[in-house]
């Protein structure tokens, strides 16, 4: 991170960003080029895990009858999660997924989020390999939990064979199963990753804009005020994404849950 | 008489999904089957030679299976 | 004959545009039907959203076969 305020600084950042830019210098070989192993992409997944984990161990710690304020914060988010997503989307049954939403949620949202915290600014779901493996949990789950409900022969049954003629069956069966086994954790992962990617690569491309303007011509020197408060604006919109993406990718796992529960369509 | 329906209890078991969330699955219905089967009919044209028609049959196909599964799955009132 | 205009590129985005404007308009109505219908009486939403999601399949199915064939016969046929 200092290398890029470095580099911002000296003037000489390329302009139009690429993804070379999401490729942040390694830590603990301090500057290494070619070594991904402690990047400030892991830093960030530690801490985003660390804080959750102290967060709500200490709100939880000595839970009252009337909670403190931070449990109060605790208890609206888990609450949030239960009632509006997991209940909401699955039903009584849903209680018993809350915990892992809830956690889900919150991890998302935290690593999300650092896309637009001053010297984080980089979010590690805007790499694919982090909404990848969120989305490998949520299928591997769906199928687990439907299987551990109906037994392996009727889940694939229900998932895949939908209530129509027999002499359609051979047309359908084919999108059923690339409908729900395929397009499923790819669509979760990739709409996570897009949106992250894209959102940082904005801001980039109109905080560099800015500098770049300013080198460029005395002309163009002020418009990279303006450059600069669109960043301002574009943060705020982040902001929404942000939390936006954190909801949906828990209500899509919920939903996809609750689709592997559902008896009869 | 918007007033006096009984509110729905929220998440009980026979709740279907919401309408935003049914729009998706439509959608990913019916481009999915254009997709699945217009494959197998670009693969028939790899295989024959046939210069886009066995796509073009494969899609119109894949489609009216999507449009199938649309009615199935979303389109039977409860 | 004299070649009086030309258009270059791919003429199927042309023809998707204009395949995509009568689906476009009936998606249209289907939409503002369903959302005028539940204005008016909240409870049959549950009994016209049925309806809605076929008849919003049926005419989303022309506006993606109008891209399909796009892809498929760009520029041969």
């Amino acid at each position: 991170m200092f290398g890029q305020a470095n580099v911002l600084a000296a003037g000489q950042a390329a302009f139009p960003p690429s993804v070379e830019d999401f490729y942040l210098p390694s830590i603990l070989p301090w500057g290494a080029h070619d070594s991904y192993w402690f990047t400030k992409i892991t830093a960030m997944v530690w801490i985003a895990v660390g804080v959750l984990i102290i967060f709500f161990l200490a709100t939880y710690r000595k839970p009252q009858l009337v909670p403190t304020k931070k449990q109060w914060l605790a208890e609206s988010i888990y609450g949030f999660v239960r009632n509006n997503i997991a209940v909401e989307m699955i039903g009584h049954a849903g209680v018993r997924f809350a915990p892992y939403f809830t956690t889900l949620f919150c991890f998302i949202l935290l690593t999300n989020f650092f896309a637009i915290v001053p010297l984080f600014q980089i979010s590690p779901n805007s790499h694919i390999a982090f909404p990848a493996f969120l989305a490998v949990i949520s299928y591997v789950m769906f199928i687990w939990v439907g299987i551990r409900h109906h037994g392996f022969g009727k889940f694939v049954k229900n998932s895949l064979i939908p209530p129509a003629p027999w002499y359609i069956l051979p047309l359908l069966i084919p999108i059923e199963f690339f409908s729900t086994f395929l397009v499923r954790p790819f669509s979760l992962a990739v709409r996570l990753f897009a949106n992250m990617f894209a959102g940082h690569m904005l801001l980039l491309v109109f905080t560099l804009g800015g500098f770049a303007m300013l080198s460029a011509n005395a002309w163009l020197a002020p418009v990279s005020v303006l450059s600069w408060v669109m960043t301002i604006a574009l943060t705020f919109l982040e902001f929404l994404v942000i939390c936006l993406q954190a909801y949906v990718f828990t209500v899509l796992t919920a939903s996809y849950v609750q689709g592997a529960l559902a008896d009869e369509h | 008489m918007a007033g006096d329906q009984t509110p729905r209890p929220s998440g009980g078991p026979d709740d279907t999904p919401t309408g935003a969330g049914q729009g998706w699955t439509a959608l990913s219905y019916l481009i999915g089957g254009m997709l699945v089967w217009g494959f197998v009919g670009w693969l028939v044209d790899q295989w024959l030679d046939t210069g886009g028609i066995a796509t073009g049959i494969g899609v119109v196909l894949g489609m009216a299976g999507g449009i199938i599964l649309v009615v199935r799955r979303l389109g039977t009132p409860t | 004959m004299d070649i009086i205009a030309a258009v270059e590129g791919s003429t199927a985005a042309i023809g998707y545009g204009l395949a995509a404007i009568g689906p476009g308009i009936g998606v249209g109505l289907v939409f503002a039907a369903y959302i005028q219908s539940t204005a008016r009486q909240p409870e049959s939403s549950r009994m016209t959203l049925p309806y809605v999601w076929i008849g919003f399949a049926v005419i989303e199915a022309l506006a993606l076969l109008g891209i399909a064939f796009g892809f498929i016969w760009q520029g041969n046929l």
